[in-house]
C-alpha cells in the first residue's frame, strides 16, 4: 500500500475542513453579517483550542487506491 | 447590539443558473437546501434559525471545535454532493445573510466576478496532497570509538549523513510536487499543518492543493500512486483527499487567469 486515499466527503480531519472552509473559498465583502474580523477571530480561536486533533466522523480508514484510481 | 433575527440565511456556494440542478435534501442543522435564482448565477442556501447559526452563535462558538466541526461537515456535504455533477464556487465560512433579499443583492452585485471564476474553473476540482515523513533511513551501526578524535570523526560523519539525507529529502519533495503540478492545471503549496491541529506526529513535508480537470482525475491519481511508490523507499507516505470544491483556486477568475496555462 502506498497511497492513503481519503474521500473529501467524510472522514477528513477537521483541520483539512477548516483550512478550506474558513481559509479558502470566495470572500464577498460588504453585506455579510459577520465581519471579516469576526471570521478571523473564529479561526484564531479554533486554532488555539483545537488540540488534540478532532476528527470528523469515524476514524480514518486508509485504503489503497485501486489501480487506475476509481474516482468515486 | 442588534437582536438576532428568527432566521438567517446560510449560503454554501454559487453555481451557474440551470433549472436541472439537483440540490441535496438537507444541509446545516437538517435545514432544507434551496437555490436562489439571481439571473445568470444562483446561490445555494438554507434558511436556518438565527439563534443557532446567527452572528452571535458564530461568535459564541468561536472556540468550540465540536460545533464548528458539525457546521463544517454539513456545509461540506452539501458542496460535495453538488460538485459531483456541476461547477460550484464555495463561499468562505461563515457566509451568512439576513434574508433572501440580501443574498440576492450580493449575487447580483458580484455576478460578473462569479461568472468569470466559474468559467475559469469550469470542469476542474481540487485535490489535496499531504506528504509525511514516517521513517528515517536506517543508520548503519557505528563502531565504538577508540579515541576522542575517532568519536569526533564519527559525529561529523553522522551529521553530514543527516544533512545529505535532509537535502535528498527536500529534493524528493520538490520533485514529487513538480510531478503532480505537471498533471494539474494549477497547484499551490500551503503551510504544513500544525501537528497539534492535525493530530499527526509525523512531520508534514508537503501540504499542496492541485486543480485538476475532471477528465484528468484518473491520470492525476495514477501520478499520485507513482510518486508514492517512489517516496516509499525514503520513509515518506502520501495522502490524497478529494475531490474538493476549488477552495484554493477561487481567485483564478479575478487576476490570475493565464490562458496559456490552461490545459486542454
Amino acid at each position: 500500500m502506498t497511497v492513503d486515499r481519503i474521500p473529501s466527503g467524510e472522514q477528513v480531519a477537521l483541520v483539512d475542513l477548516v483550512d478550506r472552509l474558513i481559509g479558502g473559498g470566495v470572500v464577498v465583502t460588504g453585506d455579510v453579517v459577520l465581519s471579516l474580523a469576526g471570521v478571523d477571530l473564529v479561526y484564531l480561536g479554533l486554532r488555539l483550542v483545537l488540540a488534540p486533533a478532532h476528527r470528523v466522523g469515524p476514524a480514518v480508514v486508509t485504503s489503497p487506491t485501486p489501480a487506475g484510481g476509481a474516482v468515486r | 447590539m442588534d437582536v438576532e433575527p428568527a432566521t438567517v440565511i446560510h449560503a454554501y456556494g454559487v453555481v451557474c443558473t440551470d433549472a436541472a440542478i439537483d440540490v441535496p435534501a438537507t444541509g446545516i442543522g437538517g435545514a432544507g437546501v434551496a437555490l436562489l435564482d439571481a439571473g445568470p448565477v444562483s446561490g445555494v442556501f438554507s434558511i436556518v434559525p438565527g439563534a443557532s447559526y446567527g452572528a452571535a452563535a458564530w461568535e459564541e462558538h468561536a472556540e468550540d471545535p465540536a460545533w464548528l466541526a458539525q457546521v463544517a461537515t454539513e456545509h461540506q456535504r452539501v458542496l460535495n454532493d453538488l460538485v459531483r455533477d456541476i461547477d460550484v464556487l464555495p463561499l468562505r465560512l461563515p457566509a451568512m445573510y439576513r434574508d433572501e433579499v440580501q443574498l440576492h443583492q450580493m449575487l447580483e452585485a458580484e455576478t460578473p466576478l462569479f461568472l468569470a471564476v466559474l468559467q475559469a474553473l469550469h470542469d476542474h476540482l481540487e485535490w489535496s496532497v499531504h506528504l509525511y515523513l514516517v521513517g528515517e533511513p536506517e543508520e548503519s551501526t557505528v563502531e565504538r570509538p577508540a579515541s576522542g578524535s575517532e568519536y569526533l570523526r564519527q559525529r561529523i560523519d553522522a551529521l553530514s549523513r543527516r544533512d545529505s539525507a535532509r537535502g535528498n529529502r527536500e529534493r524528493l519533495v520538490r520533485d514529487a510536487y513538480a510531478s503532480l503540478a505537471d498533471l494539474s492545471r494549477q497547484s499551490v503549496v500551503n503551510q504544513p499543518q500544525d501537528s497539534t491541529l492535525s493530530g499527526r506526529r509525523e512531520p508534514m513535508l508537503l501540504n499542496s492543493a492541485h486543480l485538476v480537470c475532471r477528465r484528468h482525475e484518473r491520470l492525476f491519481l495514477a501520478g499520485v500512486e507513482e510518486v508514492a511508490a517512489r517516496l516509499a523507499r525514503d520513509g515518506i507516505t502520501v495522502e490524497v483527499s478529494g475531490p474538493w470544491p476549488p477552495y484554493n483556486f477561487v481567485e483564478l477568475g479575478t487576476d490570475r487567469v493565464d490562458p496559456a496555462e490552461a490545459r486542454p
